[in-house]
């Protein structure tokens, strides 16, 4: 096994004998036999497990982390090593703690001993070492190291923030995501580049206006030494019409503008939608769906603020602000310097205090969630509040949270009343200095013509004083504006740049007609790593037979399920159908000849026919009745005044569990599966209604092959056999005869089961 | 104790009197009950860590099945209660932050760079609004994208400058 270590600890291993080329396995780990940070390098070869602990001296004077890219390999101090012998080790296993971990050793005679401490960052990699060590001790093989998912970012050494997504926001460019969002604005090149050439003309008219309105005005046409002396017609007519193209242009941009980005969002929406698709099931458990919706609509909604109204209200200004300082440099360039200084102070005054505010309205912010968690506590527990007559109790509390809720008002609406008015009169305070700078420049140029300024020219630069620092509110904002956009622009493609679980071969097989054959060859699964949910699960089932599958709550039914749909990938065995294994499978395959109906049932907005017919549209209207009837949903769809055609989904037609899963069989029968998984698909029915179900089911399923998972044992009592399943393992396996026989699990369960029943009066 | 109620519960009160804790000859924490004929490592649980460090301590058997709780360390031999408090430091290990000296947010996740009592460390947190945990008005836990905790013992005792990172997430 080739292993890059630095140099040092190279050196030192091989003082010790142990030759580093012939490690079977390594691992590196950050804290020493105590919980202490340092390097750790763990080798297993042939002859034992040998240990260096080591301390980056760099990292000790530059205080810097086990994160920080290392400076110079020349840096490490020994501070510890130890060697085991294989002859003296039995198992090697890994205790967690709360923030860190420890590889204990277990020695043949029983002692047990800490190999290393280590932080949780390195779980996956400690875990991974020790099920790869169990695996070499008793296969004599080495597993292949699996892909670790999350990691350490190679640039800046952190830990990525989502193992999902590897992705490190601290080292992600802004400009990169730019670029990734420039191919959704080039398809609208064209309106673009109107957008453009408006702000461009809106622009130029803005500063054309001031300069018709104030120097033409007062320095031209009403100055009676001039040639266009009288010609207010004229003047009038031109600022109309200037006004009136203006409002042309703007309206072009912002009807043009709005237009874009609309189609922007909604084609980054779509884009991540079909991301979401993708994905693997596993990215939607580990998040939750509500916040994911509100992610993507604020985020598209940010974005769509963003460059709708952001960027080109931003570049107007700019080129605005240009157009006009090159205006006043060219009249006066004394007075324009005059009227420029005071621009940065603003602006920075502006910066300070909308920080300032972000901060506050931060503070508010979470104020606010804490008094309406308060209030729904208190209104969701209002029953409960009552009968303890803990009402005095929340009364206080919710006092507290709204007094501290009004104080933080209170502080934004002070500091609010005090600071703006303050930057205001700073406004106001260069106006006056402009009017007084100016008035001096007036009456000298009144004396000599050369040396000073008109009226209109006065008058003009105020105008544009006021055009300037109006728009340095937005400008101080404008950074916060801008990461906000970034943000949401990060968040959107992190989710479209995820990288799924289960990834389809390149060419699989794909399978027009299935026969049913299932076969499960030494599974092992988990979800996370160290905690096996399925271990070494092996059987088959033939074409058309009904397999049953039970155990307790929590003891892995439902995850043998899941990894038959193809929602996870085996850690280690196969599964395959009709002798094909599963990941050389089409997805598409596996979709269309294995339906499951789950305790979870989830109905679409829509009809019940639109559910029903979900996932075979051209089912025809016979086939709907027959699979409703077969699934014992049709009746109580027809006590409804709408029948088939009731609408439900979140706000509508409230089904209860019971019927919402019959709806589901019934959409499970007629997509005509090869493969029917029933996973506690009847759980929420009472054992009447059950029992019909099965009987249909029954006749359905005399040639698929049905796999139920159920809790109740009279509902697999007609399975052709059964696998019992405990802590993630198969105990039992035989027919419901043979394993009441047999005096185990099975029976133990059985006899429970039924004693429970006959307490409640229901004989089985 | 409510009538009726230690008869349902199977309370085992460890203290000085019924168990021995030793430290095997490798340094693991192990523990001898004779009432409950066991002997072997021990793993405790504090019942309330974010109170109190030296009550309510759970003793478990190598599958964190409960032999029994010690109400106090202080009910047990100084040299147990050493034993146990070790222990518990391990368990519990979280660095005291005793200085931010650098705190970046970018992208949602924010970027520390801290001095401990452990040394400097830089870690990453996601959604600092919800991974610091404050307990009481003083007290708070910083928990990283990894489930590393850091602990800062006084909000009000931290220099301006720290706290001025921090508050914005407070």
């Amino acid at each position: 096994m080739k292993i890059k270590l630095p140099e040092e600890v190279y050196a030192s291993f091989r003082k010790k004998g142990i030759l580093t080329d012939e490690a079977l396995l390594f691992l590196k780990t950050d804290m020493g036999r105590e919980e202490l940070y340092c390097d750790a390098y763990t080798l297993v070869t042939e002859e034992g497990i040998a240990t260096l602990f080591c301390l980056d001296v760099l990292k000790e004077k530059k205080g810097a982390s086990l994160f920080s890219p290392r400076k110079s390999e020349a840096a490490l101090r020994e501070l510890d090593y130890r060697f085991l012998p294989m002859e003296e080790i039995d198992s090697i296993k890994c205790e967690e703690l709360l923030s860190v971990l420890r590889v204990i050793v277990t020695r043949k005679d029983g002692q047990q001993e800490v190999l290393f401490y280590a932080t949780a960052a390195c779980r996956k990699r400690i875990f991974s070492f020790t099920e790869r060590f169990d695996k070499w001790r008793e296969t004599g093989e080495i597993p292949e190291e699996k892909k670790e998912r999350g990691g350490v970012c190679p640039k800046c050494h952190r830990p990525y923030d989502d193992p999902e997504k590897k992705i490190c926001n601290h080292c992600v460019s802004k400009m990169g995501l730019v670029r990734k969002l420039l191919p959704f604005f080039v398809r609208y090149r064209k309106q673009i580049a109107l957008v453009f050439l408006t702000v461009l003309f809106s622009s130029a008219l803005s500063v054309v206006t001031p300069y018709l309105n104030s120097k033409v005005l007062y320095d031209d046409v009403l100055n009676p030494g001039s040639l266009r002396y009288g010609a207010i017609t004229g003047l009038v007519l031109s600022i109309a019409f200037a006004g009136l193209l203006r409002a042309f242009v703007t309206t072009v941009n912002g009807i043009i503008g709005a237009k874009v980005s609309a189609f922007v969002s909604c084609d980054l929406k779509k884009t991540i939608f079909s991301s979401f698709e993708r994905l693997s099931f596993s990215f939607f458990t580990s998040r939750h769906t509500g916040r994911l919706i509100t992610q993507i609509n604020s985020d598209a909604e940010t974005l769509y603020w963003f460059f709708c109204d952001g960027v080109p209200y931003f570049l107007t200004n700019v080129i605005q602000m240009i157009g006009i300082t090159v205006v006043m440099f060219t009249i006066h360039v004394p007075l324009t310097i005059l009227i420029l200084i005071p621009i940065p102070l603003m602006f920075l005054g502006y910066f300070l205090a909308l920080r300032l505010f972000r901060r506050l309205h931060a503070e508010n912010h979470a104020h606010r969630s804490r008094f309406n968690g308060v209030l729904s506590d208190v209104l969701g527990g209002m029953r409960i509040v009552k009968a303890f007559s803990r009402e005095q109790q929340e009364i206080r509390r919710f006092d507290d949270k709204s007094r501290r809720l009004a104080d933080s008002k209170l502080e934004i609406d002070v500091k609010n009343h005090t600071i703006f008015p303050l930057l205001n009169l700073g406004i106001r305070l260069s106006t006056y200095l402009v009017w007084g700078f100016g008035g001096y420049f007036v009456v000298k140029g009144l004396a000599d013509p050369n040396s000073g300024i008109s009226y209109g020219v006065l008058n003009l630069f105020v105008s544009y004083l006021a055009m300037l620092y109006t728009p340095l509110n937005f400008f101080a904002n404008f950074l916060s504006h801008m990461a906000n956009g970034m943000n949401a622009l990060q968040r959107l493609f992190s989710i479209m740049d995820a990288d799924p679980d289960v990834v389809e071969k390149e060419e699989p097989v794909s399978l027009s007609q299935v026969r049913g054959e299932v076969e499960f060859d030494h599974v092992n699964f988990s979800y996370a790593p160290g905690k096996k949910t399925i271990q070494d699960v092996s059987f088959r089932v033939e074409a058309g037979k009904a397999l049953g599958i039970v155990g307790h709550t929590g003891a892995g039914k439902s995850t043998l399920a899941n990894l038959l749909t193809r929602l996870y990938d085996v850690d280690s065995g196969s599964i395959s159908i009709d002798g094909v294994d599963l990941r050389d499978l089409s997805i598409r395959t596996i979709r269309d000849h294995v339906a499951i109906v789950s305790q979870e049932t989830y109905l679409f907005r829509g009809s019940i026919l639109d559910n029903i017919r979900y996932a075979s549209p051209d089912a025809t209207v016979e086939e709907v009745l027959a699979a409703s009837k077969a699934a014992g949903c049709h009746d109580f769809i027809m006590s409804f005044p709408d029948g088939y055609n009731t609408l439900v989904g979140s706000d509508k037609k409230s089904l209860s569990g019971g019927e919402k899963q019959r709806v589901s069989i019934a959409r499970a029968i007629l997509k005509d599966p090869a493969i029917l998984i029933l996973d506690e698909a009847t759980a929420a029915m009472d054992t009447k209604t059950e029992r019909k179900i099965q009987e249909a089911l029954r006749v359905i399923s005399k040639d698929r092959t049905t796999i139920t998972i159920a809790h109740r044992l009279s509902t697999l009592r007609d399975s052709d056999f059964l696998i019992v399943i405990e802590e993630g393992k198969m105990v039992e396996t035989g027919t419901h005869e043979e394993l009441l026989a047999k005096d185990g699990v099975y029976n133990k369960l059985y006899t429970l089961q039924m004693e429970a029943l006959k307490t409640i009066g229901i004989e089985e | 104790m409510i009538q009726g109620l230690e008869q349902i519960t199977d309370s085992f009160l460890i203290d000085v009197e019924n168990a021995t804790f030793f430290s095997s000859p490798t340094g693991l924490l192990m523990v001898k009950i004779p009432a409950k004929d066991y002997e072997g490592r021990a793993f405790l649980a504090l019942a309330f860590p974010f109170e109190t460090d030296e009550e309510y301590v759970c003793v478990q058997n190598e599958d964190r099945e409960e032999l029994g709780m010690i109400r106090s360390l202080s009910l047990l031999s100084d040299e147990a209660a050493s034993l146990c408090r070790a222990e518990l430091k391990k368990k519990y290990f979280a660095p005291k932050i005793l200085k931010i000296v650098k705190l970046t947010e970018r992208f949602g996740s924010s970027f520390w760079d801290c001095e401990t009592d452990y040394g400097l460390k830089k870690f990453t947190v996601k959604d600092p609004h919800r991974s610091i945990l404050r307990l009481g008005e003083d007290r708070a836990y910083v928990v990283d994208v990894d489930g590393c905790r850091y602990e800062i013992e006084s909000l009000k005792g931290m220099d301006k400058k720290s706290h001025s990172k921090i508050e914005l997430y407070l």
